[in-house]
């Protein structure tokens, strides 16, 4: 049909037929069937982003730009400090995804530009967006923390699980009786209760293979509900091994057996010091994080505040009254924000009603002991109000931990299932 | 054909598509928060949060009621009262690990979206691990004490019962010792039928029906 024989009448009607079906519907045709979705990062946030808005609307055409070819879960990975899950386990390969209509490019991000609206690669490609979505989450800051090097990153063990299996190799050349010191870095951490998760598996697998051990465990904060229920835990599970003091922070690393907290000098025959974190370099070079670290968004909309049509999810944000920084919490972010640029490129405007933001974290203690904390937050003026926060009670009936224990497991298979299969 | 009649047609064609070409509700929306724990459409990869696909529409709400209010149930009663179309939904005591936190944030409305939305999805039984001599002791358990209300060896959902067959051995042995132990409130019907095969062939008869439901049924 040639659109030029259209006389000024049948364009008329022509629009009163659209106004009776809707104007959201209408605008669709023209606005979104090629619309361009790009996101950063094949993480708990971006692969799910990806699916469900290629559920929202088929028509989007949505690329995946991921630098790496598999993904290793860096979450639960504290089980391997007690070799009670495979590593096989955190390993997981993109070909699902490759088969569906969302594009999978196999690129390293190199940088943005936001006017006209392109990502670039590493290879030199332009990636033109309507819409584009950061999900890159976060990584040690190297200038964080006096004397830390990258190598000592890698050491820590804390961001990326591959590097969990070779701390596991000096947990278990740890001389007989020795001690560990593991610190916590003040400031926000992706798997804020993983380090205590952390603590108990080391904790499980010395309790077996090196009795006399002891851990020592530096934490900033100030004694909280969670350091009561771990030390409820531990005393349960791993009497007389752990000791835990709050209220001390690491300033500096001397070497690799001694550190200085509050001042006073430190040693371990193994140390574990959690690098302090910030959203990760690319957020940075991407001109998305501010000074804090992190990349500033609008609550309503994840949209960042420095860069327009850019949205930020997972790890990477500067987060909203008591958000932590979890795999749950960038899988819950990731479907509101497809739910979000779904809305804006059909109608240009927000959804009127997002389902709830959910933050839950599992810590593994023991053999059928686990504990975990939930929190659920909604957006109410236009900011992510704390709806519930509960903790696993104190002096829970054996069978509630042990129900947890199993759950955890249970949620590790179901998310990855939900971003891999 | 008219001009104006082509018109219309090409018009209301992508318009139309577009509109039916079923965008998720926001009911389903809602449903994607449950996915992580309870897997993609209610299909859990297991081997212990359950599979809530295909369950019944007043199971869930039941369920979510009882978990809301597990402080004051009377309150989940009141409240279902005053809804007629909800009569045949049923609250209980029941012992929660995780679910008593979540279903707090909840609305009744919303509770309702969900339960619509995993009710119309397919229960997807997946394969386990079961002890055959076990599972045959447990098929004639069945046979004899739930079959009348589970029936069709536990494949339905109707009349609201949970479904069993296929369902994941470790949720069945939590949610099966929790009403043999009291954890979790029984109907009238379910505790006399309970009481009587506790009585005759012990804990174990627990375990067989675990076995037989995680055979599918078979």
């Amino acid at each position: 049909m040639n659109q030029k024989k259209l006389s000024r009448r049948q364009f008329i009607q022509a629009c009163g037929i659209s106004a009776v079906v809707g104007v959201s519907a209408w605008s669709n045709v023209f606005a979104t069937n090629k619309a361009k979705v790009v996101i950063i990062g094949g993480g708990a946030a971006g692969t799910i982003a990806a699916k469900y808005l290629q559920q929202l609307n088929p028509a989007l055409d949505i690329s995946l730009v991921e630098k790496n070819n598999n993904y290793h879960a860096a979450f639960m990975s504290n089980q391997l400090l007690s070799a009670t899950w495979a590593p096989e386990k955190f390993n997981f390969s993109y070909e699902n995804l490759k088969s569906t209509d969302i594009k999978f490019l196999n690129e390293e991000v190199t940088g943005l530009d936001s006017s006209a609206k392109t990502v670039k690669t590493a290879s030199g490609k332009n990636i033109p967006f309507d819409k584009l979505i950061v999900a890159v989450g976060a990584e040690a800051d190297l200038s964080g923390l006096d004397g830390l090097t990258p190598e000592l990153i890698k050491a820590h063990a804390w961001t990326d699980a591959s590097d969990v299996s070779a701390l596991f190799d000096k947990v278990k050349t740890l001389k007989s009786g020795g001690d560990v010191l593991l610190s916590i870095p003040k400031g926000e951490i992706n798997g804020s209760m993983a380090v205590y998760g952390r603590v108990s598996q080391i904790a499980r697998y010395l309790s077996v293979n090196n009795k006399k051990a002891k851990i020592q465990v530096l934490d900033p904060k100030a004694k909280n509900k969670t350091h009561k229920l771990f030390a409820q835990a531990w005393q349960e599970m791993y009497p007389g091994m752990i000791d835990i003091q709050n209220n001390i922070i690491t300033t500096k690393i001397e070497n690799s057996n001694s550190i200085v907290g509050n001042g006073n000098k430190l040693s371990a025959d193994l140390m574990n010091i959690i690098p302090p974190q910030k959203a990760s370099n690319l957020a940075k070079l991407l001109g998305l994080s501010d000074d804090s670290g992190w990349c500033p968004v609008y609550a309503e909309s994840f949209e960042s505040r420095k860069i327009k049509d850019v949205h930020v999810i997972g790890d990477a944000i500067k987060g909203f009254s008591e958000f932590r920084k979890n795999a749950q919490m960038a899988n819950s972010q990731a479907k509101i924000v497809a739910i979000i640029v779904d809305s804006l490129l059909r109608e240009s405007k927000l959804p009127s009603i997002l389902p709830p933001l959910i933050d839950s974290e599992y810590s593994i203690i023991g053999n059928q002991y686990a504990v975990s904390s939930t929190k659920l937050f909604r957006l109410e003026n236009k900011t992510w109000k704390l709806q519930t926060d509960e903790i696993s009670a104190l002096d829970a009936a054996e069978k509630q931990r042990q129900r947890e224990y199993v759950y955890a497991e249970s949620w590790f298979n179901n998310i990855t299932n939900e971003m891999f299969s | 054909m008219s001009k104006k009649l082509l018109l219309l047609i090409i018009i209301t064609i992508p318009v139309l598509n577009s509109v039916f070409a079923a965008s998720p509700s926001k009911g389903e929306q809602l449903a994607w928060t449950c996915f992580s724990c309870h897997g993609v459409d209610g299909v859990s990869q297991g081997p212990a949060t359950p599979v809530i696909a295909g369950i019944s529409e007043n199971y869930i709400i039941g369920a979510m009621l009882s978990y809301k209010y597990a402080d004051d149930l009377d309150k989940a009663s009141d409240i279902l009262d005053k809804h007629e179309e909800l009569e045949d939904v049923r609250v209980q005591q029941r012992f929660s690990a995780m679910m008593n936190r979540i279903a707090k944030a909840y609305s009744l409305e919303e509770i309702r979206e969900l339960a619509y939305f995993f009710s119309q999805k397919e229960f997807i039984m997946p394969d386990q691990v079961y002890d055959k001599a076990a599972a045959k002791k447990g098929k004639k358990l069945h046979k004899k004490y739930c079959e009348k209300c589970h029936e069709d060896w536990g494949t339905t959902t109707d009349d609201d019962v949970g479904l069993l067959a296929g369902q994941w051995k470790q949720y069945l042995t939590f949610t099966l010792n929790d009403f043999a132990n009291g954890d979790r409130e029984m109907i009238k019907k379910m505790k006399k039928k309970m009481k009587k095969m506790l009585k005759k062939h012990g804990d174990e008869a627990l375990d067989n029906l675990t076995h037989f439901y995680a055979s599918k049924s078979d």
